[in-house]
């Protein structure tokens, strides 16, 4: 069975189990898709919103209502990786389209699909822009060429500043920016710094060199500068 | 840094037990402190990678569409990224306006400034914490930082009441970088200061 079929099934139990608890009357409807899912859809989020509904009108008449905790047992679930791009509304003919809640945000599982975030985000170029000598040069290179900003210094102020530099096809840097700014004078510098390297190797696609991303980490430690 | 506004790459629902119990939503922010060679979420570290910022109530608007899955199962929100911790403000801004039932799990390489975690301790049910390596030099290599403040942190944890049942220590098997006797130690050295969840793994290189 596909990850978003088993996704759904477990909502639908989970559900289940909600209507059960709290006898309200309630029949999944007969899902006719075709192939795997993103383990929601409309027709199930009109269905959640309706026992929403109902525990909310149960509340409402003095009655508790029973949740925490009714589907505990259910969680043995276990899951693998797939696709989970949202069905299309069009699959569901009989879908009542007022009673559906704002469109839910469904996003493609960052942390583990290659395929679906190399679609989304892109995948990068390997291997990524090397400055000349490798990293630990790179590293050396940054140790020798940073001056501690004098007031980052009076004040104590220490931190690692993560710049992100655009390298183009013939090694030369296009863009440097702060992805992790830290303090303003620390900042200014990591971006001297990067911007003073000399040109890189640049990202390879197989043999074809491309326009990359590296980001460099430059750290500001008032214990190495003693 | 406006702790009223995160930077999010994405928002991942009906994650089913893989980021800690129940029925979870992942809430993956933008940024880290780390710079590691096979980053599964490298769009956290390039500035094309940020999908939108958000205030928490506009976060906590858009999870609340689960809060019944999260009642009946015991989930919650995860919050992972990037390095989660660095939003530790606007985490216990969340945390402080969304259910009390809910459950509240970090997925964190813990490298961060001890007030990130004074902040997140009162509100945080679970740490998943991923120490890459205990060995200072391979750790350096990896991640281009320090670990000194990871041990810190890890110890200053583990002084709370309880605080152990609640840590899952991940430890990777990183190709080309450390060895199985890299990561045995790391394990030994793991227990020797009570850590009792250790889960064990391996990076895919990228």
């Amino acid at each position: 069975m596909k990850h978003g079929k088993r996704v759904c099934d477990t909502l639908k139990a989970i559900r289940l189990d909600i209507a059960h608890a709290n006898g309200i009357e309630y029949a999944p409807s007969e899902c006719n898709h075709e192939g795997d899912c993103a383990g929601t859809c409309p027709a199930c989020e009109s269905e959640m919103r309706y026992l929403e509904r109902e525990i909310a009108r149960k509340r409402a008449l003095g009655k508790a209502a029973l949740i925490a905790g009714v589907s505990l047992g259910l969680m043995s679930f276990t899951t693998t990786s797939g696709d989970s791009r949202p069905l299309a509304t069009s699959d569901r003919p009989d879908v009542d389209e007022d009673s559906i809640a704002k469109k839910p945000l469904i996003i493609p599982r960052a942390a583990d699909d290659q395929r679906v975030r190399d679609e989304v985000f892109g995948r990068p170029p390997e291997p990524m822009p090397k400055f000349p000598g490798g990293y630990d040069a790179m590293m050396e290179y940054i140790k020798e060429n940073l001056h501690y900003p004098a007031e980052a210094a009076k004040n104590q102020i220490e931190g690692t500043v993560l710049v992100g530099l655009h390298v183009g096809v013939d090694g030369k840097l296009i863009e440097a920016i702060i992805t992790n700014p830290v303090d303003p004078n620390l900042d200014e510098e990591a971006l001297r710094i990067c911007k003073s390297m000399p040109d890189f190797e640049p990202g390879r696609m197989g043999e074809r060199s491309v326009e990359s991303w590296l980001v460099v980490p430059v750290k500001f430690s008032l214990e190495e500068e003693d | 840094m406006n702790h009223n506004l995160a930077p999010i790459i994405a928002v991942a629902r009906h994650r089913l037990t893989v980021d800690g119990q129940g029925v979870t939503t992942l809430v993956a922010f933008h940024g880290c402190t780390l710079c590691c060679q096979y980053c599964l979420n490298s769009q956290c570290l390039r500035p094309e990678g940020l999908w939108r910022t958000v205030t928490p109530d506009e976060l906590l608007g858009e999870v609340m569409i689960d809060n019944l899955y999260f009642l009946a199962t015991g989930g919650g929100i995860t919050f992972g990224g990037g390095e989660p911790a660095i939003r530790s403000e606007f985490i216990s801004d969340f945390c402080r306006m969304a259910p009390p039932e809910w459950h509240y799990t970090i997925e964190t390489a813990l490298n961060v400034d001890r007030e990130h975690l004074e902040r997140l301790v009162p509100h945080i049910h679970e740490y998943y914490i991923d120490i890459k390596d205990m060995n200072p030099a391979i750790y350096r290599r990896y991640t281009g930082q320090d670990n000194r403040r990871v041990l810190d942190n890890l110890q200053w944890l583990l002084q709370h009441d309880g605080m152990a049942s609640r840590i899952v220590v991940r430890v990777p098997h990183i190709p080309d970088f450390n060895t199985d006797e890299d990561v045995q130690r790391s394990r030994q050295h793991l227990e020797s200061i009570g850590i009792t969840r250790i889960d064990e793994f391996t990076y895919e290189r990228r």
